[in-house]
């Protein structure tokens, strides 16, 4: 396993009164493999991949079982080894590309600093590197690009540098967190089409977070549905799609317009997530859930194996999308 | 069959914008002579990318902007010759959603004060009618009676959004001009956003300007579709015949873009080159013609007329080729209307 997370907890707050913004996530992504982390806002899709990958500061508090990156222990890790992995052997794009890039230097320096900090390249060697990388992402005129601010460049555009600089120490695991999310549609089909050819050029895997189901159905392997902190389901692509285990997975899906086309009204899943105060004490979808019982409300469920999916539900949903006598 | 609500004929708005010192002014032709129609209790979606115009063709169907050119009618009143008083009572019959429910909402008034300033405003109801009002309508919408004390911050995105579509339809408009509304929301939530914006329009026959890029929604709000590009419309037919055939190859280009989890419902990736050219330095003929697979000479000098091709209006020298393309052949001109 490239990644290999088991357990992993992470919470904000003082100690009288914490909240658990993850709790109890386990996470295995292989070599070369693209997974999709999908789930609401709030639902701790970020805030796991942050805490992976060792971003997350006082006072949020990281615990885990364990926590291996390419077989190397990142838990017990010393912060000198950790930095030389994190940014350089995985590495992340977020959402607004354009205020992840400083306004202040060119797009060339903030792709030379990088190099030069992971990869010991200086002066023309480094601007050869750069220039490399801006045409592999595709920037068309990419030597004149070198001199540009990240004013001067349009959304696609800064997402394209980027991942420039996602790419720049050929990373083994690349996780975009919702990458397209700020862009036009035609723009988002150019940013995935380039993600998914870098990630087979390189060998990357690749964790894509994101709420849209439909750009993990058109290019993720695995797919782990995230809600309310807690991993409630994982799953191959496409079989999640056809057969969900999981409720909410199941009402996720079913509230997209493209799955009531001709319907009148949309299928909704009544309710908000639940806030850090009413947390149900059993199963966190209970006050939501069309399938609810009683047994639902006494204990938290556990993840359980229904064929090759995991779905954290004490009755997971059949073939035909109906709890399980 | 009744009459429109809304006419827009050849509604343009240029901004005139400088390009620094010693260099003078230039024009953006952000919405250019842009027609379309709207008929009582029905829904047009405007779709397009960022820097289309949709949100320009917002501002002007709201009077929030006086047009450039074009005749605009809203509920027979032709807005560039109506007086004051004909624009001030015209005004509460077209109210907006805006997109972002965080912004849109004044985060030092209550939702009931929210509510209540429209009716202050436009009506001379006392201050227990207007209560009752902004009960009613808070019940209408699916938030409970204690909301009205609340302020913004204590709700939800899906929660504001219904205390702004409350806003917005508190006066009882003809027109709800909606600005993506639900594309800062999470998908369980837009379900029931765009459920409440159906229920609104089958009991108030509210008629809809629907602006979005996201063509999955639209296809599921819409009766009329109108499809723009650098301030122009590219096609305009109703939802089925531009679903089930899109001929201007940015349409296709959109459809074929947005991603879909049905395998069976994906088409072929069309790839466009590059992204929308500068709109102070627009390209001669066809504007789409810079990334446009099907782009010949003729696309490059010529502009292309909106004109009716197999039962809606397209603006493509080559709307027949892409049309046979699909196996469909385009009787000879003038016989479709």
């Amino acid at each position: 396993m490239l990644l290999d997370i088991k357990n992993l907890s992470v919470t904000f707050g003082s100690g009288r009164d914490p909240f658990r913004a993850v709790s109890g996530v386990d996470l295995q992504v292989a070599a070369g493999e693209i997974v999709g982390i999908v789930g609401e806002s709030g639902s701790g899709k970020s805030v796991t991949m942050l805490a992976a990958m060792g971003l997350i500061d006082a006072p949020g508090r990281v615990t885990a079982d364990h926590l291996s990156f390419a077989g190397r222990d990142l838990l017990s890790m010393k912060p000198r080894e950790k930095r030389a992995i994190v940014g350089a052997e995985i590495s992340m794009i977020f959402q607004d590309a354009q205020s992840s890039l400083n306004p202040a230097y060119t797009v060339g320096a903030q792709l030379m600093e990088t190099l030069a900090e992971h990869q010991n390249l200086k002066g023309a060697a480094a601007r050869a590197r750069a220039l490399e990388l801006l045409e592999q992402v595709e920037i068309p005129d990419a030597r004149s690009r070198l001199a540009a601010y990240p004013h001067q460049l349009s959304g696609g555009m800064s997402q394209r540098v980027m991942i420039a600089m996602a790419i720049a120490c050929n990373p083994k695991l690349l996780i975009a967190d919702e990458p397209t999310t700020a862009l036009d549609v035609t723009v988002q089909a150019q940013i995935m089409e380039l993600l998914v050819s870098l990630q087979r050029s390189h060998d990357m895997a690749l964790i894509l977070i994101t709420h849209d189901l439909a750009v993990v159905a058109e290019v993720a392997h695995r797919v782990a549905v995230m809600y309310a902190g807690e991993i409630v389901e994982t799953a191959p692509v496409p079989q999640v799609f056809a057969t969900p285990r999981h409720p909410y997975t199941q009402a996720l899906l079913a509230s997209i317009p493209e799955h009531s086309k001709g319907a009148s009204r949309l299928n909704t899943l009544p309710g908000v997530v639940p806030g850090r105060y009413d947390r149900p004490s059993g199963c966190l979808l209970v006050p939501r859930c069309p399938y609810a019982e009683d047994a639902c409300s006494r204990a938290h469920p556990e993840l359980v194996l229904v064929g090759d999916a995991q779905a954290r539900c004490i009755k997971p949903l059949d073939d035909q999308g109906r709890p399980q006598p | 069959m009744s009459e429109p609500i809304l006419i827009a004929e050849d509604l343009s708005r240029f901004y005139t914008v400088r390009r620094g010192l010693m260099r003078g002014t230039a024009t953006v032709k952000a919405l250019n002579g842009v027609s379309f129609s709207l008929l009582p209790g029905r829904t047009l979606a405007v779709v397009g990318e960022s820097g289309c115009g949709k949100s320009t063709l917002a501002r002007q169907l709201t009077l929030v902007e006086t047009p450039s050119g074009g005749h605009l009618k809203i509920a027979g009143v032709d807005v560039a010759v109506a007086d004051h008083a004909a624009l001030k009572a015209l005004r509460p019959q077209v109210q907006m959603v805006f997109q972002n429910p965080y912004a849109s909402l004044n985060p030092r008034k209550t939702v009931g004060a929210t509510l209540e300033e429209p009716l202050k405003l436009n009506t001379a109801l006392s201050q227990a009618e207007r209560r009752e009002r902004v009960a009613q309508m808070i019940e209408i919408v699916g938030l409970r009676p204690e909301h009205v004390r609340r302020y913004p911050h204590m709700f939800s995105g899906g929660q504001r959004q219904r205390v702004a579509i409350a806003r917005a339809m508190i006066l009882q408009p003809r027109i709800v001009v909606a600005d993506e509304p639900t594309s800062a929301l999470d998908v369980s939530i837009q379900a029931q956003i765009l459920n409440l914006f159906m229920d609104l329009q089958q009991q108030l026959g509210t008629s809809y300007v629907f602006i979005s890029h996201n063509l999955a929604v639209v296809e599921h709000v819409a009766d009329d579709v109108m499809v723009m590009y650098f301030g122009s419309t590219v096609e305009y037919g109703d939802r089925q015949t531009l679903y089930s055939l899109p001929l201007h190859p940015y349409t296709r280009a959109l459809l074929s873009a947005t991603p879909t989890i049905r395998a069976e419902d994906r088409r072929a990736k069309i790839k466009l080159q590059g992204e929308l050219p500068s709109p102070l330095n627009p390209p001669g003929g066809c504007a789409f013609h810079t990334r446009c697979p099907y782009a010949i000479e003729r696309c490059r000098a010529e502009t292309p007329p909106l004109r009716p091709v197999l039962g809606r209006l397209v603006a493509c020298h080559r709307a027949e080729d892409v049309a046979a393309e699909e196996g469909v052949n385009v009787p000879l001109q003038g016989a479709v209307a």
